[in-house]
């Protein structure tokens, strides 16, 4: 009988250990690499991060520029609106809302680095530093430092954690309209950036500039945590629901930390 | 010998460690700069299997392991890539031109996308929320890969001396050649 060729040896072999890895199994040896190459990744993210930076500076400053020049003409117009100054202050409300949540919730929040990024039109993911032996858990919410939602856990292993942005476009998080109680929508990620919120019932009131936050409704993430600002409304006096771009305040394309809301239980000192 | 394939492992890991986590903020098609598919492809081509094989399992392993998409099948791919490019170099584009290493380094290019294809379909198959594996441009990617085959030739060359023009022994002695 012939042996068989070191080749189709090889490739039987990474087969057989593609369909272990689906089944689980070599869990512990993904894990025991990762002990190794996760502190020095998060070394090489931090210098990836910069160089990245350096190269997007010159597209961000003609951005920054259309940005400016935009929210400038958003500032004009918000000064002289009585229901722009309404929304202000239902701003420093959620805000609020915000920072005692962090303190009487029951939650705590835990700092992670982003070590490693997978972000085009469609979609946006990173993987950072913390995983389960942090308290870690699927479905947690992840935000920026100034409590900005950046989007949740969809994946875990013990020392790192996939998050997945609320813009990519299979993120579904439920929402409401801040200052309002109940449960308006769910905000989809649209990709680029950029998400719609949907299901709002045509009952709620919503316009340009109001500020969607977190509707509380999912296990994992607390209520009012701040998702984006109503770009536009779009609405058929037909249809049951509406919907509407939400542009979301984190700065997605940037983001090097985040920190994960996790319940104080969980949390490993 | 061995620590020949040390080094090369060594290469690999730190290729695979730069794809995943530095590679990966780049913006827009600068994200092609990466490390490990070329490695794979030039030792798969100009080297051989036995350097081509650990080094694909290596930077293959520390992808799946950091990205964000990690599912295991990179390993797989690159393992894959390096026996077909291997395969390919030895049968069917056997001329070790420059010419002939850019065709290699395009069809490597090529076996990486439709295996990369075949695999995000199959992880969908398993789950809806599966993160695809993010990549520059085909073309982004081709002319990187060039760019490192160019690169690797040169060297290659000036190091062995290969492609240097015949001097003809009859030169200076008024004869012809």
């Amino acid at each position: 009988m012939p042996r068989p060729k070191p080749w189709f040896l090889a490739l039987v072999g990474i087969f057989a250990l593609m369909l272990l890895a689906l089944a689980g199994f070599v869990r512990p040896v993904r894990e025991a690499i990762r002990f190794v190459f996760v502190p020095v990744a998060r070394f090489t993210s931090t210098i990836g991060a910069g160089i990245g930076k350096g190269l997007r500076l010159d597209a961000d400053a003609k951005t920054a520029n259309e940005r400016a020049r935009e929210l400038d003409a958003r500032l004009r117009s918000m000064t002289v609106d009585y229901v722009r100054l309404r929304a202000l202050e239902e701003e420093n409300r959620s805000l609020r809302a915000q920072a005692a949540f962090i303190a009487d919730s029951g939650f705590q929040s835990l700092g992670a680095r982003v070590i490693s990024r997978a972000v085009s039109y469609q979609t946006a993911a990173v993987t950072i530093d913390r995983g389960a032996r942090d308290g870690v858990e699927i479905g947690q919410a992840a935000v920026t430092d100034e409590g900005l939602l950046v989007g949740k856990v969809t994946s875990l292993g013990e020392r790192t954690a996939v998050v997945m942005f609320v813009s990519d476009i299979r993120s579904r998080i439920a929402a409401t309209v801040s200052g309002s109680e109940r449960l308006a929508g769910v905000i989809e990620g649209q990709g680029n950036g950029v998400t719609r919120f949907t299901l709002i019932p045509q009952a709620v009131p919503l316009k340009r500039d109001d500020i969607v936050v977190t509707a509380g409704t999912e296990e994992k993430i607390p209520a009012n945590i701040v998702i984006g600002l109503v770009n536009e409304v779009r609405s058929q006096p037909t249809d049951p629901f509406k919907t509407a771009s939400v542009e979301p305040l984190a700065p997605l394309d940037r983001i090097e930390l985040v920190s994960l809301i996790i319940p104080k239980a969980n949390a490993v000192p | 010998m061995r620590s020949r394939h040390i080094i090369t492992v060594v290469l690999a890991l730190l290729a695979g460690l730069f794809d995943a986590t530095v590679a990966s903020w780049f913006p827009g098609n600068l994200m092609a700069i990466r490390l490990a598919l070329p490695l794979v492809t030039v030792l798969a081509a100009f080297s051989s299997l036995e350097r081509a094989v650990p080094a694909a399992l290596a930077s293959g392993i520390v992808l799946d392991v950091l990205l964000p998409s990690s599912s295991g099948f990179v390993t797989f791919r690159y393992v894959a890539l390096a026996l077909g490019v291997a395969a390919l170099s030895r049968t069917i584009l056997t001329n070790r031109s420059l010419m002939g290493a850019y065709a290699l380094g395009f069809v490597a290019l090529v076996i990486d996308r439709v295996l990369l294809f075949a695999m995000n379909l199959l992880t969908r198959a398993f789950t809806s929320s599966a993160i695809p594996e993010i990549r520059a441009s085909f073309i982004a990617e081709a002319l990187w890969l060039a760019a490192c085959i160019t690169f690797v030739f040169v060297l290659f060359a000036a190091f062995t001396r290969r492609f240097l023009p015949p001097v003809s022994r009859t030169i200076g002695l008024g004869g012809r050649t």
